[in-house]
């Protein structure tokens, strides 16, 4: 099954629900290395929106 | 070329064999489409996002009712690869939960694509960790030793080392990592039949990567098929397709 395609702007908002507690933007986070960040739920979210997201201009 | 969405539902649906075959129940894998650019689309179970990945309760092996106290977690990144014919995980991870809340892994199998120190990557041999790795949350006396011995003053967890498990290539797959669980008796049990779901999706698993390193290297696989007596020769139309196209590389 194929769920309704993700835009750049919604996968930003929900990368940032998650990032904010940690006091991180998405900018911070999408340019961090994997290795640095402080929890394993944020080196899983990176892993998965490695490619999709960029720091924004 | 090939078409991402069908390619990735495929794989989907391997997914979903395999881990209701194994350890679960009623477990769906989905494919979520990004808008990119770039072309993409995750894997993972019904219920997920990209940022918040829904947990496969471990019930095999339980008595009826009695509520999951492990869960896997895995999802996919996927692609099409660079001749646009075959699917490609990009990124990935499973890994085996202990607490539904926080989501807290006991061991974790992560997978990079573009990390490893593969021959034909830009820069080989330069990255700080193989594409493929376990990491392992605990302590380990005999590390932290080792640590000491060589200055470091912040000693590190032994999930901060990536260990790594076989390149792009033969990396561990879901089913590896399911029967690892079994074997070492991590998880209570396995659904009556969890040979054939995982002997069949490994067998494939393993003659795809294979198709691939051949694709990757097809001197070298000329090389060895001409020692063992056969006839190679080259392609008329190298646009060809090689490869099931229903299980990424």
């Amino acid at each position: 099954m194929t769920t309704a395609p993700l835009t750049s702007e919604t996968l930003r908002r929900q990368v940032e629900a998650v990032v904010a507690p940690y006091g991180l933007s998405v900018d911070d986070f999408v340019a961090s290395d994997v290795d640095d960040l402080p929890s394993d739920e944020l080196r899983d979210l990176w892993l998965m929106v490695k490619g999709a997201l960029a720091p924004s201009q | 070329m090939g078409n991402l969405i069908e390619s990735a539902e495929a794989f989907a649906s391997i997914l979903t064999e395999v881990v209701n075959g194994t350890v679960s129940t009623d477990v769906r894998f989905v494919v979520t489409p990004f808008e990119g650019p770039p072309e993409l689309a995750w894997v993972y179970p019904e219920g997920s996002t990209p940022a918040s990945v829904s947990l496969i309760p471990i019930v095999a092996g339980l008595p009826d009712g009695e509520p999951p106290r492990l869960w896997l977690r895995t999802s996919f990144q996927v692609r099409l690869d660079d001749t646009g014919d075959h699917l490609a995980v990009q990124q990935s991870v499973f890994g085996l939960v202990i607490d539904e809340k926080t989501k807290r892994p006991a061991v974790r199998v992560e997978y990079d694509r573009d990390k490893g120190n593969e021959p034909d990557d830009n820069s080989p041999a330069r990255h700080r960790r193989s594409a493929a790795h376990v990491q392992i949350h605990g302590s380990s006396e005999e590390l932290a030793y080792v640590q000491g011995l060589n200055g470091d003053r912040q000693l590190r967890g032994l999930e901060k080392f990536h260990i790594p498990v076989g390149g792009r290539r033969f990396r561990p797959s879901i089913e590896d990592f399911i029967e690892f669980l079994w074997t070492e008796r991590l998880i209570p049990g396995l659904h009556p039949g969890w040979e054939d779901v995982l002997t069949r999706h490994r067998s494939d698993w393993l003659a795809l990567q294979l198709r691939a390193a051949v694709r990757n290297d097809p001197f070298t696989a000329v090389s060895q098929l001409q020692t063992m007596g056969y006839a190679v020769e080259p392609p008329q139309d190298r646009s060809a397709p090689v490869a099931d196209p229903s299980r990424p590389d």
